[in-house]
């Protein structure tokens, strides 16, 4: 198992991701923060998973800025799939292995964290 | 209840300066997030968290997009310590709702002054000179004798090699440090790092980037708890996670040039700050 691998690709896949996902969620924060301010919509509510379309549906900044906030969310979960396909690609399965478990917990906390 | 204007521009400038400290070393931000808001603000705790661990995500996030490109992040070892802090992030966000967190906040505060103390201490820069560096460079391997790791001092310019040890420990301590991260909306960077550094053996450039990198799973575990509970105020956490990006990815930059035994020793007295303001606030004396 003395199995040296290098962390190159790995690496590049998960930068990329980040930036990409960072970009696109500040988009969507300033965009409906800026918003909020412009119609002085300052009403402090709570968004959840199953509220974010009607928000968004009804024109509210609100649903803007909670899904800049759920694409943030999705970032390290989105990261862990990058890696596990990558660790996969390497024939790396012990790590592989290790990356879906860590996946399987979030499902896990998707489940238990419902009200 | 309707912000005034200025406060969201409080909360961004707040989230900025947890950002640039957090990044620097190693740490979520949230430490630094909560009070603010809770002390500052007035916001429910329980909300203030859930804006705390979006700031942990996006520090964790913009911080790795600059780490991992210097070969300082072990993502193997993140992962397999991911293991320990998820499950420990959802038990914790999930407790989080039925305990009362002034008796959690004490115990919170007690156990930060021996970790200070022993950083403030302890030497940080550990690891051998490597003889083919330019092979070796951000690489970490796993063999039967364990997980070994080499990355670049700027400082000195030179590699250095490491291997970690007692990993059974470390999953203990990341198990304990996720629990907190949901009790709190810490991060559990604040334990990490020195669990990593003084347990683990890892060179603390080396276990702050790897920290970063670990904390954003360790945050999603918890938050979508607090989520799917009507927690997350987008009018709060928006403000926050846009200063934490910003001051986040200035932080990233500016950690090289920093001394690592001076890093160490601010982190060591940041600790002691929070402890205090923790612990006042667990017994009621700061207020909220």
């Amino acid at each position: 198992m003395a199995e040296v691998s290098n962390e190159r690709s790995e690496e590049r896949a998960v930068q990329l991701l980040l930036r990409g996902g960072l970009i696109l969620s500040a988009a969507l924060l300033v965009a409906g923060l800026a918003w909020a301010l412009a119609a002085s919509r300052l009403r402090r509510h709570g968004v959840s998973f199953r509220t974010v379309l009607h928000y968004l549906l009804t024109g509210h900044p609100s649903g803007l800025m909670a899904l800049g906030l759920f694409v943030l969310l999705a970032l390290p979960v989105a990261r862990v799939v990058v890696l596990a396909v990558d660790f996969g690609r390497e024939r790396d399965w012990r790590y592989m292995a290790v990356a879906l478990t860590v996946l399987g917990f979030l499902a896990l906390a998707v489940v238990l964290g419902r009200a | 209840m309707t912000l005034a204007q200025h406060t969201i521009w409080l909360f961004l400038l707040a989230g900025l300066g947890a950002g640039v400290f957090g990044a620097m070393l190693g740490i979520g931000g949230g430490i630094l997030i909560i009070p603010v808001l809770v002390l500052g603000f007035d916001v429910p705790v329980h909300i203030a968290v859930a804006a705390s661990l979006v700031a942990v995500i996006a520090t964790s996030s913009a911080a790795t997009s600059v780490y991992v490109g210097r070969g300082l992040t072990n993502m193997r070892l993140g992962m397999t310590l991911e293991l320990a802090t998820t499950i420990g992030g959802i038990a914790g966000g999930l407790i989080a709702t039925q305990l009362p967190s002034s008796a959690l906040l004490v115990a919170f505060a007690v156990f930060l002054v021996p970790i200070a103390i022993l950083l403030f201490r302890g030497r940080t820069e550990r690891g051998e000179a490597v003889e083919n560096p330019a092979a070796a460079r951000g690489m970490s391997t796993d063999t039967r004798r364990g997980l070994r790791g080499v990355y670049y001092n700027p400082r000195t310019d030179e590699f250095l090699a490491y291997r970690v040890r007692r990993l059974p420990l470390g999953m203990a301590l990341s198990l304990v440090a996720g629990g907190l991260s949901g009790l709190l909306g810490v991060g559990g960077g604040i334990l990490k790092v020195p669990a990593m550094n003084l347990a683990m053996g890892v060179p603390l450039r080396v276990a702050a980037a790897t920290s970063n990198f670990m904390i954003g799973v360790t945050a999603a575990a918890s938050l979508v708890i607090y989520v799917q509970r009507g927690y997350l105020d987008p009018l709060i956490a928006a403000p926050v996670a846009l200063g934490v990006m910003g001051g986040a990815l200035l932080g990233t930059r500016a950690a090289p040039r920093v001394p690592a035994a001076t890093l160490a020793r601010v982190f060591a007295v940041v600790l002691l700050v929070i402890a205090v303001q923790t612990f006042l606030r667990g017994i009621g004396v700061s207020g909220g």
